[in-house]
């Protein structure tokens, strides 16, 4: 009996799949915003750029893997190139010490996710939140600002026909939520105009 | 005797190879058969020359509400869409979200004409409405509040009686961009009631769709409103 259950649960485990869920960046286009002058360095650190994680034991045997990192890339690349008129990747913390730079600098930090947090059912019943925090600094290393980018999505987030896979479900709510951090960001950067100005003023006195 | 018992371990043996056997191979015919991978498809706009665009969009719910925002407004849709008679043609919601990121969000979208005026104040803003041909921007917004009796107990069957009433409150907000003409309200409420009593089996006898009539409702609406405003500016 117990060979049974022991060759019963590998089956299963045999019959478990592997998901990776499909997240497309939600900004299809920079958004329509005011640029701000001149030239901003972007970085993105490494846990950011490669962050993805796995549902644990809550889902019973099936796995499904989100990739977040690459999708939070493109869509941060999107919502900057509409808020800044040009902007560089740099592969340095702008951890200035004292240095200064050519440019102000921004760095994008993922503060939490709960995609992975799924639990059976997930159609239906899944929540989640994301949460992004953007550090701005001057080029001489000052930190002017930091904006917190939130999102939040449920059931009522996905279109009414939507498929009912479970991937794909994950993915629908993984985008809403990420657009609407999208959305908090660029509105509340547009709103503050305390850094719009010193990020100007930055500007028009760039090398 | 000993030929009997042996025949049976050798049977029950077989029978556990075949199991084995049959196991494994359901559970790799499972996983082919049930691993496929999704993709999400995107949709677009779809207006001709000439036309004036209408556009519904997602408004700012009220809070405590249960709110079906986006299946509500997919329906608002394809009712107008259905309903408008040119030159007034409905731009697909997410089309027009995406053209005018962030602007139009649930929670961002204009309500009132003085919230419409501000926003229009930002040039890329006008800029993108006009070249978008944008005449009304509807924005709703609502939900469904439900009091239910639970009187119905499931374990081997169910039994009892699961009762409850639906009211449905919509308001709709219609904001014309070119003559900028004060904002026009229309507000609908529907209710109903859902009655399962259940022995064994839950037998559905009415099931309220509130949500549904209010959506037919609020559509039916703003079709006469935007028409009979159309037409008045024609005359």
């Amino acid at each position: 009996m117990k060979a049974f259950v022991a060759l019963a649960l590998s089956a299963f485990s045999l019959a478990a799949c592997h998901y990776v869920v499909p997240i497309r960046s939600p900004i299809t286009q920079p958004p329509i915003a005011s640029p701000i002058r001149g030239m901003i360095d972007v970085f993105y650190p490494a846990e950011f750029q490669t962050y993805h994680c796995k549902t644990g034991k809550g889902y019973i045997f099936d796995t499904f893997r989100f990739d977040l990192g690459a999708q939070s890339v493109t869509m941060f690349d999107s919502i900057l190139e509409g808020v800044f008129e040009h902007i560089e990747h740099v592969d340095r913390d702008p951890d200035f010490a004292g240095r200064s730079r050519p440019h102000p600098a921004i760095t994008l930090r993922l503060v939490q996710f709960t995609g992975c947090e799924a639990k059976w059912p997930i159609v239906g019943t899944t929540a989640i939140d994301i949460e992004y925090d953007a550090n701005i600094y001057t080029r001489t290393g000052k930190a002017i600002a930091q904006i917190t980018a939130r999102g939040h999505a449920d059931a009522f987030d996905i279109p009414t026909g939507a498929s009912a896979d479970e991937s794909q479900y994950l993915g629908r709510l993984t985008g809403a939520a990420m657009r609407k951090a999208a959305a908090s960001f660029v509105a509340d950067f547009q709103r503050r105009e305390e850094i719009r100005e010193t990020l100007n003023a930055e500007s028009s006195t760039q090398p | 005797m000993r030929k009997v018992q042996h025949n049976r371990d050798y049977g029950s043996r077989h029978v556990r190879i075949r199991l084995i056997g049959v196991v494994v191979l359901t559970g790799w015919l499972l996983a082919g058969a049930t691993c496929t991978q999704a993709t999400i498809g995107v949709t677009g706009a779809d207006l001709r020359p000439g036309d004036e665009a209408v556009v519904i969009v997602q408004g700012r719910a009220p809070a405590a509400e249960s709110v079906s925002d986006t299946a509500f407004v997919d329906c608002v849709n394809k009712n107008l869409a259905k309903a408008l008679p040119r030159p007034l043609a409905v731009y697909k919601t997410k089309a027009f979200l995406d053209s005018m990121f962030p602007w139009f969000e649930p929670g961002y979208a204009p309500r009132t004409t003085e919230e419409l005026q501000a926003l229009l104040a930002r040039p890329e803003v006008s800029r993108q409405i006009q070249s978008l041909h944008v005449r009304f921007i509807v924005t709703i917004a609502g939900g469904t509040e439900s009091n239910t009796f639970p009187g119905m107990l499931c374990s081997y069957g169910c039994f009892g009686l699961y009762a409850s009433h639906h009211i449905s409150r919509i308001a709709a907000v219609v904001l014309d961009v070119k003559s900028r003409a004060p904002a026009q309200e229309v507000k609908v409420e529907s209710g109903g009631h859902t009655i399962i009593p259940a022995f064994i089996l839950p037998i559905p006898l009415s099931i309220a769709l509130t949500e549904s009539k209010a959506c037919d409702d609020v559509s039916h609406r703003i079709e006469r409103f935007l028409i009979e405003h159309a037409h008045s500016e024609s005359q």
